[in-house]
């Protein structure tokens, strides 16, 4: 998690560099929310392969095994929402992580050693979805969110890249920093977690679709 | 043939013997797989025909069990077999009956029996003959040794081998492959062999009597012929994985190398060539691969390199820790594979 915190505390960062001069009042909620911050994205498994060869009677015979998964990986991400209805925002995600494709050899007939094979994958999604604010409990306001990503995996040399698709579906809540007259500060907090079921991207199995929950918190500015 | 004054290295690969049965030299193995290759003006040129289609002739012989008509509809199935891989540009024409034997230095390509008791482990064997100014291939020969008993019955015959495996094999040869490692055996009590599993036809070991398998080309099989006589599309689609196997620091000749995909299960191998442990493997499809080490161990290390290369084979088998991903129509960064003692 070392890594996250530092990626949070560097999106943080520069959100504090680029906080707008005005802020907005209380009254009037802002139309544009731009929020940039630190993610987690889950892994899960893609089942398992055997390396075989054929026996003279046309049986498998295994020569070593395989178990396929993604790890989770930590890294950055970014939404702008904008306020089409006073509860309802439509949305725009991109988000960058550094997952980790596995395979789990064992079972060698010549006696290698189990081995876990890997190779680190830039995750890059990029998204629109719907946002709908609930009922606000003083500064802080529950949200429901649902999001379908495109996704780009690339590999660690750059050498090889694949597609798929994500898809998104949880809720988080924004805080919104007041002061002591119920102004609202010019910048506030966001803490999403869903679920997604990603499918496609680099291939490691035959199944490629995983179902993982995600995690993000991040710095609002308001445009 | 008119070719003849350029017939200068006649060379036998004794293919499915449980031991080499000549001791011609070997030609060098340039890559991969299986491809064969030469030397040409202290350049490894890959042995290969440089037009098509290949011009065969069969001997009008039968032996029992197999006439030459049987003989000859078996050995044209071979030959399709090879050239309908699609992403290989591989043809070839029957020309018709000869009273020729199949090894004679004549110029032309002849397919058939002949008994030969001295080799009384080898099925089959493959004979070339290469042009000394580019290494192409000029004739190349096919004996099925009918000291055995044969059979081109559609589903093989019980305590017969099938000739149509065998030629298979013998015409992969016959196009300029050589032999693959991929594959198990055991040593059997009373010498030679015993295939425990494969998953190419040019495994240098054959199955046993009865087994049809060998008529169907492997992964394997498929990338060395397709390397080999390569369609434009094959080497747009296709990546490579090239590296080098390293032990105790220094690179190691005729480590095998496997590549596997997790995804499509395919197989496809190659061995370290230099005395530095490079190798390379060719006509992968775009994807993640498992690499996986070993020792040349399953077949006679004679079946692959000549009498006089320092295989290495005192290593354990071991895999590379980290996936390698192979891109469209070209390589990734180079791996090491580090391997150890046995
Ligand atoms: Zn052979």
């Amino acid at each position: 998690m070392r890594g996250l915190a530092r990626v949070v505390a560097m999106a943080a960062g520069l959100g504090l560099a680029a906080v707008p001069a005005a802020a907005q009042s209380a009254s009037a909620p802002p139309r544009v929310l731009l929020d940039v911050g630190g993610t987690l994205l889950g892994g899960g498994s893609l089942g398992s392969t055997d390396a075989t060869y054929t026996t003279p009677t046309g049986a498998s015979f295994t020569l070593f095994s395989t178990a396929q998964s993604w790890g989770s990986g930590a890294g950055v991400t970014a939404h702008l929402l904008i306020r089409v209805k006073p509860r309802v925002a439509f949305e725009v995600s991109g988000s960058w992580t550094r997952p980790e494709l596995r395979a789990r050899i064992s079972g060698d007939f010549e006696g290698a050693a189990d081995t876990t094979a890997t190779e680190t994958v830039s995750q890059f999604l990029t998204g629109a979805g719907v946002v709908v604010s609930l009922t606000p409990r003083g500064k802080w306001t529950p949200f429901a969110r649902g999001a379908v990503s495109w996704m780009r995996h690339l590999s660690s040399d750059q050498t090889l890249y694949a597609d798929g698709v994500a898809a998104d579906l949880g809720g988080g809540v924004r805080y919104a920093w007041k002061n002591a007259r119920g102004h609202v500060k010019p910048y506030g907090l966001r803490a999403d977690v869903w679920m997604s079921v990603r499918s496609g991207g680099m291939a490691l199995a035959q199944r490629s679709r995983i179902i993982a929950p995600g995690f993000s918190a991040s710095l609002i500015f308001k445009l | 043939m008119s070719r003849s004054p350029l017939q200068v290295r006649r060379r036998a690969f004794a293919a499915f013997a449980m031991l080499i049965a000549t001791a011609a030299a070997a030609p060098a193995v340039v890559s991969a797989y299986l491809t064969l290759g030469t030397t040409v003006n202290g350049r490894t040129v890959m042995t290969r025909w440089t037009s098509m289609p290949v011009k065969y002739f069969v001997t009008n012989r039968s032996i029992p069990n197999v006439t030459a008509n049987q003989f000859q509809t078996v050995v044209a199935q071979s030959f399709s077999t090879w050239s309908a891989v699609p992403t290989a540009t591989v043809s070839a024409t029957f020309a018709g009956f000869v009273n020729a034997e199949p090894v004679r230095d004549d110029g032309a390509t002849v397919i058939g029996f002949q008994r030969h008791d001295e080799l009384e482990r080898t099925l089959g064997v493959t004979s070339f003959t290469l042009d000394r100014t580019t290494g192409e291939l000029v004739e190349a020969d096919i004996f099925l040794n009918s000291l055995f008993d044969w059979s081109t019955a559609a589903g093989g015959e019980t305590s017969k081998y099938d000739v149509q495996s065998i030629v298979t094999h013998e015409v992969g040869h016959l196009l300029g492959l050589g032999h693959s490692l991929l594959g198990e055996t055991e040593l059997r009590p009373t010498g030679g062999r015993r295939v425990l599993g494969k998953r190419a036809v040019m495994f240098p070991i054959a199955y046993a009597v009865g087994t049809v398998l060998d008529r169907t080309l492997q992964d394997d099989d498929v990338a060395g012929i397709s390397t080999t006589y390569p369609t434009s599309q094959f080497l747009h689609d296709t990546g490579s994985i090239a590296g080098k196997v390293t032990l105790d620091g220094a690179g190691i000749f005729g480590a095998h190398v496997v590549a596997f995909n997790t995804k499509t299960q395919a197989m496809v191998g190659a061995f370290s060539l230099t005395a530095d442990g490079q190798f390379v493997i060719d006509g992968l499809t775009p994807g993640v691969y498992v690499l996986r080490a070993e020792p040349l161990d399953d077949a006679d290390i004679a079946s692959f390199f000549d009498a006089n290369s320092k295989v290495e084979i005192g290593f354990k088998t071991t895999f590379h820790p980290k996936l390698v991903t192979v891109p469209r129509g070209g390589a990734g960064h180079a791996v090491e594979i580090k391997v150890t003692r046995k």
